[in-house]
């Protein structure tokens, strides 16, 4: 048997999130360094957010180029998939002609999407049961994304979701290069959904411990002493993975490769990560691509900024790359947390620094923790890139970690 | 064809109560805020929401959002197929 891994191409990239409303501006935020986590003020139920505000939504779904009628009938965090998924559409070629729909498949990152709608629902039953919104029905199921997105683009082949907490978007990312390297689909959109939990699910996270839990001493970053827990910053994100055949066959354009990956679980239903559990997906996600840990040039870290998470995934790093020494950053350093969108928002954060040759600063840190990796620091670094990797880790165990290679 | 400061002159509310306007605004919004392409002027009294492309989810939902926005409530009984907008609004004018 092989390890050389799945092998498959990205020729597409969407991404809305508070560091834009599309690609270039995230690709902009990032190597400038530029964060948008902020104290939200007086009455709120967090003290720092990343903020998404509709503005961003309007202009993601206009650089979508979407026809009208294709937000018929949709809720927020579906317009949100749409938004990303019709730029990674465009950014793929895929709207001047793509294989037969039964080839094209979707795979949708995150469970649990919608429960700000359902809670919202929820305050009317209470009033009257009759003011239920009949389509509840339809959007409070993470398929909707799903089945809106097959619509919208014509897509006819396999379609599911994808769940694994805050891994779900590696997950996602597993399944489609499983699909395309499979020969199932020539095509696979895979987006990282917008999730809205209900006000009570977000504030749950603080409760837990797992969120910076006041504006005290500021909202801290990930592998810094001030780190305190995460900051949420909703996002969505979207890659067209595809194979190298079909890509050659419409000259797309290659954005890069991805090139291994490893999913695994803790057997632990807590939210208690493991140095052994994410070291073990990242050493097993090198050998899917057929590399070493030396060839490795950067480690997109899954880094949320909770003290226990930050100093797991820096041994874990350590472990598996002894004195390799990559590069290591963390996207929620500067977006905050996506939740279910994390692992997507932070492939296509990886995706842009291999194809533009920069590791992106991680301007937060000041006194970093004992045992950290090599961190960029405030400014990012020029310099060509081969290989990547992205973690994502979830509560309950969830483990992943995905291998991309620069194109050419 | 745009209508839209005759909110209601086309139904007869049957109650003496001058409409305010209120009920076709509200249907109005949760219309579009349903079909995005729909322009406020082509929701007129004359029509039914079902020519204006708006499918049985659709109509529920608008009917579900009004009474939400103006704390109405009116029996789904009362509700009939095709009813034009204007009925719609005499209909909710009779329980406001």
């Amino acid at each position: 048997m092989t390890s050389a891994g799945p092998r498959v191409a990205v020729t597409g990239l969407g991404a809305l999130s508070p560091l834009g409303p599309d690609v270039p501006r995230l690709t902009e935020a990032l190597r400038a360094g530029r964060g948008a986590i902020a104290p939200t003020g007086a009455g709120e139920t967090v003290p720092y957010r990343a903020a998404l505000p509709d503005s961003a939504l309007h202009e993601a779904l206009a650089s979508a180029a979407l026809p009208p009628e294709a937000t018929r009938r949709t809720s927020r965090p579906v317009r949100a998939s749409l938004a990303v998924a019709g730029q990674a559409w465009r950014d793929a070629g895929l709207h001047h002609g793509g294989p037969d729909p039964r080839r094209i498949g979707v795979v949708v990152a995150g469970s649990n999407l919608n429960g700000a709608q359902s809670a919202a629902a929820a305050a009317r039953m209470a009033r009257d049961p009759m003011l239920v919104p009949p389509r509840l029905a339809l959007q409070y199921q993470d398929t909707d994304h799903v089945a809106t997105l097959s619509e919208a683009f014509g897509i006819r082949g396999e379609g599911l979701t994808v769940g694994g907490a805050s891994a779900s978007g590696n997950l996602a990312l597993v399944q489609g290069a499983r699909l395309v390297g499979w020969g199932v689909l020539d095509v696979c959109l895979v987006i990282g959904a917008l999730a809205e939990p209900a006000p009570a699910e977000l504030r749950s996270f603080l409760n837990l411990g797992a969120m910076v839990p006041t504006a005290g001493t500021g909202p801290g970053g990930p592998f810094d002493r001030s780190h305190r827990g995460f900051v949420h910053g909703p996002a969505a994100a979207a890659v067209v993975l595809e194979s190298a055949d079909s890509a050659a066959r419409r000259s797309a354009r290659v954005l890069a490769e991805l090139a291994g990956c490893a999913a695994g679980l803790d057997a632990n239903s807590q939210p208690d990560p493991t140095v052994a559990g994410e070291a073990d997906v990242m050493a097993r996600a090198l050998r899917d691509a057929g590399i070493g840990p030396a060839d490795v040039d950067l480690v997109g870290a899954h880094g949320t900024g909770s003290p226990l998470g930050d100093r797991v995934e820096a041994d874990a790093i350590t472990q598996v790359f002894g004195d390799a020494r990559p590069w290591v950053n963390a996207v929620k350093g500067l977006a905050g947390h996506a939740l279910t969108a994390a692992g997507l928002l932070s492939a296509v954060a990886v995706v842009v620094q291999l194809r533009d040759g920069f590791v992106h600063p991680n301007p937060w840190v000041r006194d970093p923790i004992d045992g950290v990796p090599e961190l960029a620091g405030d400014t990012a670094v020029t310099t060509p890139l081969r290989w990547a990797v992205s973690n994502a880790f979830g509560f309950g165990g969830f483990n992943s970690a995905v291998v991309w290679r620069a194109a050419g | 064809m745009d209508r839209t400061d005759e909110a209601g002159t086309a139904s007869d509310t049957g109650t003496g109560i001058e409409p305010d306007g209120a009920v076709l605004a509200a249907i109005r919004r949760h219309a579009i805020a349903i079909l995005p392409d729909l322009r406020p002027a082509d929701v007129v009294p004359e029509r039914t929401l079902a020519e204006l492309g708006l499918n049985s989810v659709d109509r529920s939902e608008v009917v579900t959002n009004v009474m939400d926005d103006l704390n109405v409530f009116v029996p789904i009984t009362e509700f009939r197929q095709a009813m034009p907008v204007g009925d719609l609004v005499g209909l909710f004018e009779r329980y406001r």
